[in-house]
């Protein structure tokens, strides 16, 4: 901070800083439930290895975590549960919407699915395929980890608005 | 084309044993029940693969109790919605018996009409519970008599029943909240031994809620229990939170288009699913396959088995502590992916067969692969055993835990390696062996304790006599057509669709109309990773099925939990779960 009070300078490094933070050690929630949750195994698993871009620690407690990864199918019966999670979760916290039946109901349009998470909960990454490799899972990843940095996701947006 | 035409013998799916016990019962039933019986459905003059005894309701428990000294397993209850053209009523109720011993199958139908009850067989085999309370949430059929008429995978808010032909396949509801724990199905009837003698927990009761989304349940459960202390005293199950509907799916889309969602059932080992479901097709239109055809279809089976048990000890292991024996078992999983990718390219949802065939033929050099892969699996397997098996951590969480004993698991219809653990000697592929299992070497494995430890065992045997079979039929195949000559479900060659005029009309009916399946039913069982998986297709005609029922082993797994972990500790929960292997994608459909 200089002499005159004036912040700004040093805001926008101190914001750089603790976004270059928050992108290189998420901890992710594995919202598995289906087939995907099993891709997402293998991407945490040795042979891919999620840790290598700090994104190891993962926690089955929302409150600990802020990346929360929908692996796999939400149906209308777990609809409320997932918006129960999210909401336990603490700012800034970031969605993952891993494969087509969380991002869109998938193949399976019928009574019992809901036609995509982001009908219920803000989502800042979308990765294809039924169920996506876990390559497309880092890339997945590695975007989130650009729009972090670049304080593009939902979670920061929201923040500047309210500051 | 190929020239070479060289059909199997259509046995490959497993049929033709104990026909002559069925006519046996059949006509003991006929003395016995009279005019009771509506009438003997058999072939050749009603299209089915086994007989049919249709009952009038009243009678049913009479005669699954004269059933039951032979026919001691209950593979299945499902329900089908006949409309108005319904000769006895709406609903059939149909039950799916098989005789272990005598390897004979026997298909018992009821009738209701709409509103009507049909007698529960809870009583006589407790597997029978969930079977029916499903039959009710779908259909709306009631069973009198059964110990807890409640909706099971869909929410107990939910209007109408999903599985009626007048039902939407659309028709979404949407529900604010979850259901709460239900402590009226917590109340107990008895004090359960053996629970902590603190004085502290003498007089607190805990209801606990675990799930759907712990790290435990690997999918979507939920388990509400009592404790007392850390003591399990009573426990029920609640589930439906991945339910797709697959079954309507099956009767709104066409044969061909079905083959996708069959990935989605067991995705731990969707070929096993694929080879399942394609051969009822096939059996139900009587289609045989070329021998090329049937040795892949056994090996990327008997791959898809190893991969399964390999997750699912793997998980069992992480459960209790046991993280870099679960990465072994990983590592291997992902070198069978890349022999899967070289095979279909797709990883885990493999889509690979086709009614009549395969996706593509396996690549050159592929035996050699493959049998590459077995001897480096063989290594990873002495590996994981020498580290896991006799550590005494684990022995100590495993051994005595979780016990199902061979009495419960035929009253439960459990089936696969949790009933081998618990000393019942079946297996599907040497019992009623479909595909060339008849022509390959390999030993069941069975325990006898029933614990976590021995379905561990179990497994672990299991791997290695899968790798066997996959050496056998790697040695055995020889080149030749992947398709049936069948020109029903053949997908025309692309050089007649882009040359021909009758290729590209072919081409285009087969995938904008699919094929046409004549009337009738079949129900084929395969011994998938887990136990005894169906697929039971009632045909009226036309493209699609009437009826789609899928009968995972999950579902009948599972539901031995509440009565496998009770009077134990919360921590042996997790290990029992873990052990019997439930995966969501099949619990739910």
């Amino acid at each position: 901070m200089s002499k005159d009070g004036n912040a700004g300078f040093l805001t926008t490094r101190l914001n750089d800083f603790i976004n270059w933070g928050k992108k290189n050690s998420m901890w992710p929630l594995p919202f598995g439930t289906s087939c995907c949750g099993i891709e997402l195994m293998s991407t945490l698993a040795a042979d891919y290895d999620m840790a290598r871009f700090g994104a190891e620690v993962v926690r089955f407690s929302p409150r600990q975590s802020d990346l929360l990864i929908v692996a796999g199918i939400i149906n209308l019966k777990m609809a409320p549960i997932l918006r129960t999670v999210y909401d336990q979760m603490s700012d800034p916290k970031y969605v993952m919407s891993f494969g087509a039946c969380a991002s869109s109901g998938g193949i399976f349009n019928v009574y019992s699915v809901l036609q995509g998470i982001d009908t219920l909960i803000p989502v800042d990454i979308y990765v294809p395929g039924c169920p996506p490799a876990p390559e497309g899972v880092l890339h997945g990843l590695l975007e989130l980890q650009d729009m972090i940095e670049r304080g593009t996701t939902h979670a920061q947006k929201q923040r500047v608005c309210h500051a | 084309m190929h020239k070479d035409v060289r059909v199997a013998v259509p046995t490959h799916w497993g049929d033709g044993f104990g026909s002559d016990i069925a006519a046996q019962h059949i006509a003991r039933a006929q003395e016995v029940f009279g005019a009771q019986i509506l009438a003997v459905l058999a072939a050749p003059e009603y299209p089915t693969d086994v007989p049919i005894l249709v009952i009038e309701s009243r009678n049913l428990v009479a005669l699954m109790l004269q059933l039951k000294s032979t026919y001691t397993f209950l593979a299945d209850i499902t329900a089908t919605d006949e409309g108005e053209t319904g000769q006895w009523g709406r609903f059939e109720v149909v039950y799916q018996l098989f005789a272990p011993r005598e390897k004979s199958r026997l298909r018992v139908k009821t009738a209701a009409h709409e509103g009507a009850m049909v007698p529960s067989l809870a009583h006589i085999w407790s597997g029978a519970n969930w079977a029916e309370r499903e039959v009710y949430d779908m259909f709306g059929v009631r069973f009198c008599g059964h110990p807890d008429m409640r909706r099971i995978l869909m929410d107990y808010r939910w209007v109408g029943h999903p599985l009626r032909k007048d039902y939407p396949l659309k028709g979404y509801q949407l529900f604010p909240d979850a259901a709460p724990i239900n402590p009226d199905l917590l109340q107990m009837e008895e004090q359960v031994l053996g629970h902590d003698s603190d004085e502290l927990w003498d007089n607190a009761d805990l209801l606990v809620n675990i799930g759907p989304t712990h790290p435990t349940t690997h999918g979507a459960l939920r388990m509400c229990a009592r404790l007392r202390g850390e003591t399990i005293e009573t426990s029920y199950c609640e589930f439906g939170y991945t339910h797709r509907a697959k079954e309507k799916l099956g009767e709104n889309r066409t044969y061909h288009n079905f083959i996708v969602y069959t990935d989605r059932l067991n995705y731990c080992s969707s070929l096993i699913n694929n080879v399942a479901y394609v051969m009822t097709v096939e059996k139900l239109m009587g289609i045989g396959v070329p021998d090329r055809c049937v040795w892949i279809r056994m090996i990327v089976s008997e791959i898809a088995r190893i991969i399964d048990h390999l997750i699912c000890v793997g998980i069992n292991a992480v459960d209790l502590g046991a993280f870099s024996y679960f990465l072994y078992g990983y590592h291997q999983r992902e070198e069978a992916y890349t022999l899967i990718e070289k095979l279909c390219g797709a990883r885990l949802t493999t889509s690979y067969t086709r009614v009549g065939g395969l996706m593509a033929d396996a690549p050159e050099g592929f035996e050699r692969e493959v049998k590459e892969w077995v001897r480096r699996t063989r290594v990873v397997i002495d590996e994981m055993h020498a580290l896991l098996t006799n550590n005494k951590i684990w022995r100590q969480r495993t051994e005595g835990v979780g016990v199902f004993t061979r009495e419960q698991c035929m009253d439960y219809s459990v089936s696969g390696p949790c009933a081998r653990a618990a000393g019942i000697d079946i297996d599907l592929r040497r019992d009623q062996p479909y595909l060339f299992y008849k022509n390959v070497e390999f030993d069941v494995p069975v325990c006898g304790s029933g614990d976590v430890f021995d379905r561990y065992l179990v497994r672990i045997a299991e791997i290695r006599e899968s790798l066997n079979i996959i050496t056998q039929c790697a040695d055995r195949m020889k080149s030749g057509p992947i398709w049936t000559e069948d020109k029903r479900v053949r997908i025309p060659d692309k050089d007649s669709v882009h040359n021909t005029m009758e290729g590209m009309i072919h081409h285009f009916k087969f995938f904008m109309e699919g094929f046409q399946v004549p009337p009738g039913e079949a129900y084929s069982q395969v011994e998938a990773a887990n136990g005894e998986l169906g697929f039971y297709i009632v045909s009226r005609g036309g493209p699609r099925a009437h009826r789609m029922r899928i009968r995972g082993p999950s579902f009948w797994n599972f539901q031995t939990l509440a009565a496998m972990v009770r009077g134990q500790k919360v921590a042996d929960m997790v290990a029992a779960l873990g052990s019997i292997n439930v995966i969501a994608g099949e619990l739910d459909r």
